[in-house]
């Protein structure tokens, strides 16, 4: 029995991929302790780099906070994969890397002369997951996609924003990347089963990831709802103002979840029994829900003397689910955050220390109490090329001058 | 058929609703046996929500669509957790199984006896995997959640919404418990890895808020870095241009449209059949498109107001344009692209009848993926459970019954 400092730390993983899916997956991996070596293309590097927010409203490869926190804990190298060398560079890291993760359109690593099928010769272990936006088949599979193109033909944006009164408001994306982190998370759950499967058959395994897919397995209660009820579910049929109320205060606005009748009467009493809701147009969730027009400007008589705070702690005090519409200002200073130390400080070159989102989950055997900021670009060629693979320092700068790394 | 790569791991399945399930289906699906805890006097209340309507119209807690997918290919057991004999049988069920699941209020787990401290004892290297709205510490984890309410706390639903609009709590896809969901799987994946290299157990605390908040760092870091309060951008992305959701033909049509260059935006003009306007000089470069949005966006959709959704993305993608339809669930369960990829698989439900189902993401090469068997009945293996996997005597299962602890 190995006694490690983090559940990943026996794992070996390469990353030749840009963007968020790869990125995102391989730093679930790298923040547990997994080692990732990030491969990205000589002079330009990974697409994030020049993405947005930058310290400073600056534009740098260095400075994209998007960047910085997708990158974090990983060691970076450059390598001109279409050149000789660079791919005889990168098949030597793959001979004893557990896994590699990768999100070119299909058929690149397969030119490039480092496809599966010869990876797993040089590497029968190997867990290699190919991450792309309709998978390595089928009729769609070499279209473009971005994040909105992937959540909305995933059927994530149809149904939102689902309380407006008119079909004319279209369809929208969450805010951020969700489809492509959403991605990166199924890629990291995949690689583990793989990895997991290992240690008892000690084979390796090609995870072919369609972001499509992952998206679309999210709506995996509405796809039941209609193969047997043949249903439906668009922005203004889905009854749900019933009991997901979204109500103005003083300061902004509460989510409160009334999820069936006896919720309803504990917000009601909270709220001192007021005569109106005892009227029988609020007598149920349903015709809650046709008589919204009605009710909404009552509560909001009650919300609205108060801040979203004090609603919302009053409400939960009386186990209401209720809570402020936050912005990342808010939540970030929120007691609660502030007492889980849920935002972790990283130190970067470029940046100095700033906070940045910590673990998704909290593993009691992750003893990992800082995190190494995201690698410049080339950061680490002499430490793996030279001092890992063993090559010369000579041919270190060779490689240099043909734009190899 | 090869091995599923969970085959051989044992879940005791304690949660109920959405993220909980939604995680555990995950396992199920990669070959865990998961064996749902539940009772007649507390069944997991997503049994009472969208329930089929059959000729035979019994009220039946076997109807449920949303149960349906979020349970398939796991086993159930009723447990009546308020009597101490049936916590006895779930810690039995304990000791033989490899991780625990559950999703109640923080405190329940501990009220009941079932606490990690607790089934630690008895089963020393035990993954438990809590999902809560909040986490278990904090002044707010005793706090009501439910996916509209954590996209509020977590700040996702104030990024969500229409240019100048109101942030968004109400998503369609209930997208916390789904991120949360996922990334109980993949800890509860990454504790078995270190249990099998070290022989070592866990305990998983997932705060569906963190879960969120860990994937929103653009927002997260333009605060940190430059004290900026991001707004909703509707359907837009950073830099491209044109970028939305647009009307086509039909009453409730939508296409996405995104164009991230010069080399993308002449092909969608010559897509167009390079209308006039798309030569004005506010249009000429990618900063320009961006900056004059607004305009762009009325004339890109009048051209596809007349089209299909899936006739545009035809017509654009093979151009060379990313575009893609904003799917309903009908068109999603009839695309002839994860058909083709095999990715709804039929389920015949003893109650419900056949029905398509979609697998787990991705398709392992070349082990064949899922382990596909229909959602549960309420008690449907309670059997397998007790005599088979505990070794309980039938006169004593008839005790339990008896005596309500098997109900």
């Amino acid at each position: 029995m190995k006694i490690t400092e983090q559940p990943l730390s026996d794992l070996k993983v390469i990353e030749y991929a840009h963007g968020i899916t790869g990125p995102f997956c391989t730093k679930l991996l790298a923040d547990l302790g997994a080692e990732v070596i990030k491969v990205e293309d000589p002079g330009i590097g990974d697409t994030t780099r020049r993405m947005e927010p930058f310290m400073g409203n600056e534009p740098h490869p260095e400075r994209s906070g998007l960047f910085l926190y997708l990158n974090t804990n990983k060691l970076g190298i450059t390598l001109n994969l279409k050149s000789p060398a660079g791919a005889k560079v990168f098949r030597d890291l793959i001979k004893d890397a557990d896994i590699l993760v990768e999100n070119n359109s299909p058929g690149t690593m397969e030119a490039l002369g480092l496809g599966y099928d010869t990876l797993k010769q040089i590497n029968p272990r190997l867990v290699m997951a190919s991450i792309t936006p309709f998978g390595q088949t089928g009729p769609y599979r070499d279209y473009k996609s971005c994040d909105l193109i992937a959540y909305h033909i995933g059927g994530a944006g149809y149904g939102t924003p689902m309380q407006v009164d008119s079909l004319n408001h279209p369809p929208l994306k969450a805010g951020g990347h969700q489809a492509h982190f959403c991605t990166g998370l199924s890629a990291a759950i995949l690689i583990m089963s793989a990895i997991f499967s290992r240690h008892t058959n000690g084979e390796g395994k090609h995870i072919d990831l369609s972001e499509h897919e992952a998206i679309a397995f999210n709506s995996g209660r509405d796809l039941a709802t209609y193969t047997y009820m043949k249903t439906v579910q668009n922005r203004v049929n889905s009854g749900l103002t019933g009991f997901g109320m979204h109500l103005k205060c003083k300061d902004g606005s509460i989510m409160m979840y009334l999820i069936n009748d006896i919720q309803w009467q504990r917000a009601v009493e909270t709220m001192g029994n007021p005569e109106w809701a005892r009227d029988d147009r609020f007598k149920d969730y349903i015709s809650r829900s046709q008589n919204w027009e009605t009710l909404e400007p009552l509560l909001e008589e009650w919300t609205g003397k108060l801040t979203k705070s004090e609603v919302a702690y009053i409400m939960q005090a009386d186990h209401v689910a209720c809570s402020p519409v936050n912005t990342i200002e808010e939540v970030m200073a929120s007691e609660h955050m502030v007492s889980r130390d849920f935002f972790i400080d990283v130190d970067h070159p470029q940046t100095g220390s700033i906070k940045y989102p910590g673990p998704p989950c909290k593993l009691s055997k992750n003893q990992a109490q800082t995190a190494r900021p995201a690698p410049a670009l080339g950061q680490h060629n002499e430490e793996i090329i030279c001092h890992r693979l063993g090559y010369a320092m000579t041919d270190l700068l060779k490689m240099r001058e043909a734009r190899v790394i | 058929m090869g091995k599923l790569p969970l085959e051989g791991v044992r879940v005791v399945d304690f949660t109920q609703i959405q993220a909980g399930p939604q995680a555990t289906i995950w396992l199920a699906a990669l070959g865990a046996e998961v064996i749902k805890i539940e009772s007649n006097k507390r069944p997991d209340m997503l049994r009472t929500y969208f329930q089929l309507q059959t000729s035979s119209d019994d009220p039946s807690l076997n109807k449920s669509t949303h149960f349906a997918f979020l349970n398939y290919s796991k086993k159930g057991c009723t447990l009546n957790l308020t009597n101490p004999r049936a916590i006895e049988i779930a810690k039995e069920l304990v000791k033989v199984s490899d991780v625990v699941a559950e999703n109640f209020s923080v405190g329940v787990m501990e009220r009941l006896g079932l606490d990690y401290a607790t089934l630690q004892a008895i089963k020393p290297d035990l993954i438990m995997l809590s999902i809560s709205g909040f986490g278990n510490t904090g002044p707010d984890k005793d706090h009501v959640a439910y996916a509209a309410m954590i996209h509020a706390f977590s700040g996702l639903a104030s990024l969500t919404g229409y240019i100048g609009g109101d942030p968004t709590p109400s998503m369609g896809p209930f997208w916390s418990d789904k991120i949360a969901a996922q990334t109980g799987a993949f800890a509860v994946m990454v504790a078995l890895h270190h249990r099998a290299m070290t022989g070592e157990g866990q305990y998983l605390d997932l705060s569906m808020s963190e879960a969120t908040l860990a994937v929103l760092p653009e927002a997260v870091m333009d605060y940190t870095m430059n004290q900026i309060i991001r707004e909703p951008k509707g359907n837009r992305e950073d830099f491209m241009a044109p970028c939305g959701c647009y009307h086509c033909q039909g009453e409730d049509e939508w296409v996405a449209i995104a164009v991230a260059n010069d080399e993308e935006w002449n092909a969608l003009c010559g897509a167009m059949g390079n209308p006039e306007w798309a030569r004005e000089e506010r249009f000429s470069d990618q900063i320009s498109r961006c900056r004059n949005q607004d305009a762009l966006d009325v004339f890109i959709q009048e051209w596809t107001v007349n089209r299909g959704a899936y006739e545009v993305m035809e017509i654009l993608q093979k151009a060379g344009v990313a575009a893609g339809p904003s799917v309903n669930v009908e068109q999603l369960a009839n695309d002839p692209h994860l058909k083709e990829r095999g990715f709804f698989v039929e389920m015949d439900h003893p109650e419900m009848g056949k029905g398509l189902l979609p697998r787990v993401p991705g398709k392992p090469i070349p082990t064949p993926i899922g382990n596909f068997h229909p959602a549960p009945s309420i008690g449907q293996h309670n059997d397998y459970v007790l005599r088979e996997l505990l070794g309980i005597p039938e006169d004593e299962i008839a005790r339990l019954v008896e005596d309500g602890a098997i109900y």
